[in-house]
């Protein structure tokens, strides 16, 4: 096994765990406040259950450029390339954008839709506003997504 | 089309047909019933504060009551998602009536009132029973009757709790400093023991003295005990069992209650509902002595049918109607066609719109099924969504707003079709798993008919995201422009929407490079400084100082960015379009990692597939909704909407259990 190939696990690592941590922040912060919501009104499960799941999508932009850097590697071919170190750190680097982005994004959005849970909770009526507010921080997660794909897209092995 | 037009409606009758006429308008179910606020065009008039609101509101708790506390007792095999689907029962508008003038809730009220009085009671007494039950468990040992304990006539029996290593010094206190007394152990614990002091009545108070200075619980029991412990607790067990028994026999009966009165009392229900909402709708109305009047508003399209059945049922009456005045509050209600009609929902969740507003229904519900389809992306998926909504409008015969949302649903799961194919995605790339003899087919599918591969070459489909972007924000800008026009502001138009059309126009151009073609050059160069000297000249104008005048129209040009930032955000529509394929793929591919266990392969595989996609599909759906609806109320909306209409509230005949229909219609 080559140096680079070792990089480019990092990578991919650092893809899917960080990203897929925030998620897991998020989603409890959501879901936490969620919980408290329905003691008093279980019939507000369905905007709860979107809402929550809101902090989730993190975790799979994450797996996602995870899975790239897999197939880009060879893994699943069954003959992993050689490659050099700097081809590994280039892998490495398109891995960031969504490891930090997915992780922070994720877990301010989870606050963010635990807020709007407490809205719902108050004027069921703005459901619209309600969702809208999480997505605003989703932006970033999904940006951060996008230049990992270009970049790893952009590396020729 | 569009945002619906409304006139008010003034109607002046006779007091006799007061309860008629309000019925018929109620069954009509299209008018809107407001409070008259010219109070000096109707000085004379008095307002009636005369309804039975509130002995409508009364009998519907009852009511409620009722239906409450049975629908606990309806049997376990209608519990559950399906219930939340049970279609309306239908039944004729007069038979309805017929019905409830007949039916008499009263007796089952006074039913529920009791059997819930005695299903309380048993629980207290239960509960009762059971504290007992407990402090009694921890003297289970001791063998004696407890009756005969506290009617001894000379010897007291103390019980009591007390720690171990005191225990040895408390009894050589007391038989030491008492005569004719003893302690004895019944039951020792890890660290405590429960004991039994035996004396002389006379003595107690010594004994009590010598026991404060040890860590002492005293048990204090009930004079009412008769019997062993063990006795007692066989006691309260079968009392329990009793009760239990009681209880049950309770719930059986009010489950056939429950079949029996079920319908009924629903019926009773809608018709409490209406009464009440008749009642109310009559603290509207103002009188003078022989007559009312009534006002409100009402869709245009509604007048030619109301005039004829007014005409065709009443007499005494007079009405007139009125265009709307700029000042008031025009009630808002959307029109649109039947295709157009569930996007509607999109955006009431944002906010109607004015009176005076452009309905963005029509233009949006195009953007949105574009959008949708690209987020989705997924042949699959997007048939599965349309094929179960289908089925749930179909099969199960859904009503007003459910079956406008599913109806949504159908066409999101079109659109998702549509992007599916364009991508070549198929649950993900379920088609290369194929057995070879599908070559063909696979390459007609994905070859063919699809116009991108974004995991190939992701470029082509993020330009046409941006592109996308680019046509729906100048759409917003032109539907702002026609507002303007609308009221009449051409010129306000013309400096603060074309300017900027020209200077975005001009931008892509010279970032385009003109499609090298030099006359188109220097057209994108031309545009871009046309549209960026109107702005700086007339951005400031409503300053009053030259200087404020110049710098604010030079500062909004910086409003640039804000425009780039908005056609960045629709980068989200490519990512989406991959997101769905990429998890797709993973579980095909998972599914394909375990085929080759033996005995469980296939089983295991199914199940992945299954899950997975379930699973990518509801989280797919999610993002592809919220993504969707950002892009339309944040890039969109902002561009020329402003909503915080009023719903146009009719008045008619709300339901919840029944379905009426007019058998004069049949």
């Amino acid at each position: 096994m080559t140096d680079g190939i070792i990089l480019a696990y990092l990578g991919a690592a650092l893809a899917v765990g960080l990203a897929g941590s925030g998620s897991a922040i998020g989603v409890g912060i959501a879901g936490t406040t969620g919980a408290g919501i329905m003691t008093e009104d279980p019939g507000k499960f369905g905007l709860v259950l979107i809402l929550t799941a809101i902090p989730g999508t993190q975790g799979f932009y994450g797996l996602i450029v995870g899975f790239l850097v897999l197939t880009k590697i060879g893994i699943f071919s069954g003959s992993p390339e050689s490659l050099a170190i700097d081809q590994g750190l280039q892998i490495l680097n398109a891995c960031l954008p969504i490891a930090i982005a997915g992780f922070f994004s994720a877990i301010y959005q989870g606050k963010t839709s635990a807020g709007s849970i407490g809205l719902i909770a108050r004027r069921p009526e703005e459901a619209g506003k309600a969702i809208i507010l999480p997505a605003m921080v989703e932006t970033y997660a999904v940006l951060s997504l996008l230049i990992s794909i270009l970049m790893l897209n952009g590396i020729s092995i | 089309m569009a945002v619906s037009q409304i006139s008010k409606f003034y109607i002046f009758a006779h007091l006799s047909i007061q309860e008629p006429l309000i019925k018929e308008l109620q069954k009509l179910g299209f008018l809107e019933i407001s409070e008259i606020r010219e109070k000096d065009e109707f000085q004379e008039w008095k307002i009636s504060h005369e309804n039975d609101e509130n002995h409508f509101l009364t009998e519907l708790t009852k009511v409620k009551f009722c239906i409450d506390f049975l629908s606990d007792y309806q049997g376990k095999e209608k519990k559950g998602i399906s219930s939340l689907f049970i279609p309306k029962k239908i039944m004729n508008y007069d038979y309805f009536n017929e019905l409830c003038q007949k039916l008499n809730y009263e007796t089952l009220y006074e039913q529920c009132k009791e059997y819930e009085h005695e299903l309380n009671q048993i629980k207290l007494q239960d509960n009762k029973l059971k504290t007992i039950a407990n402090e009694l468990e921890a003297w289970i040992d001791l063998d004696f009757d407890l009756s005969k304990m506290t009617q001894n006539q000379y010897i007291y029996f103390l019980l009591g709790t007390i720690k171990n290593d005191e225990r040895t010094d408390l009894k050589n206190t007391i038989l030491e400093k008492v005569k004719e007394s003893d302690l004895f152990v019944v039951k020792e614990l890890k660290n405590k023991s429960r004991i039994m002091i035996v004396c002389l009545k006379e003595k107690l108070n010594e004994i009590k003295q010598i026991v404060q200075q040890f860590h002492f619980d005293i048990y204090q029991y009930s004079h009412t005990y008769e019997g062993t412990v063990k006795e007692i607790t066989r006691e309260i067990d079968n009392h329990l069992k009793l009760n239990e028994k009681r209880r049950q026999g309770i719930e059986k009966e009010l489950e056939k209650i429950y079949q029996k009165n079920q319908s009924g009392i629903h019926t009773m229900y809608d018709f409490l509902s209406i009464s009440r909402d008749k009642e109310e709708a009559k603290k509207h109305l103002v009188k003078s002595e022989n007559t009312f009047i009534i006002q409100g508003w009402i869709q245009r399209k509604n007048i030619p049918q109301l005039k004829n059945i007014l005409q065709a049922e009443f007499q005494a009456y007079e009405i007139y109607f009125e265009e709307p005045r700029k000042e008031e509050q025009v009630p808002v209600t959307l029109d649109n066609p039947k295709l157009v009609k569930p996007f509607e929902i999109i955006t009431e969740l944002y906010s109607l719109p004015n009176y005076n507003e452009i309905d963005p229904t029509p233009i949006l519900s195009i953007f949105y099924f574009i959008f949708f389809g690209f987020c989705l992306s997924d042949v699959g998926y997007g048939a599965t969504l349309a094929i179960l909504s289908y089925f749930a409008i179909h099969k199960i015969k859904l009503e007003g707003g459910s079956k406008k949302f599913f109806t949504l649903l159908y066409y999101c799961g079109i659109a998702g079709i549509f992007g599916g194919i364009f991508v070549g995605s198929w649950f993900g790339d379920i088609l290369d798993y194929l057995p070879s003899i599908f070559n063909n087919l696979r390459i007609f599918l994905i070859q063919r008919l699809s116009l991108f591969n974004p995991t190939e070459n992701p470029i082509p489909l993020l330009i046409l995201s941006l592109s996308l972007g680019v046509i729906h924000i100048y759409t917003g800008i032109v539907l702002k422009f026609l507002g303007n026009l609308k009221k009449g502001k051409l010129i306000d138009g013309l400096m603060d929407q074309i300017s900027w059309l020209f200077l975005l126009t001009g931008i892509i151009l010279v970032l385009l490079n003109g499609f090298n073609i030099a006359i188109l050059k220097t057209i994108a160069w031309v545009m871009v400084v046309l549209g960026a000297l109107t702005l700086v000249l007339t951005q400031g104008r409503t300053k009053n100082n030259i200087f404020l005048k110049i710098g604010s129209g030079i500062l909004s040009l910086y409003n640039i960015t804000g425009y780039l930032g908005d056609v960045l955000s629709y980068s989200r529509l490519f990512a989406l379009s991959l997101t769905t394929g990429i998890i797709a793929e993973i579980f095909n591919m998972f599914s394909k990692m375990v085929i080759n266990i033996p005995y469980i392969g296939i089983l295991l595989t199914v199940i992945i597939l299954l899950i997975g996609h379930i699973f990518n599909l509801l989280i797919s759906v999610l993002s592809a909704f919220v993504h969707d609806v950002r892009l339309q109320y944040i890039e969109f909306f902002n561009k020329f909407y402003q909503g915080g209409g009023v719903a146009f509230k009719p008045f008619g005949m709300k339901t919840t259990y029944i379905k009426l229909e007019d058998n004069s219609k049949n």
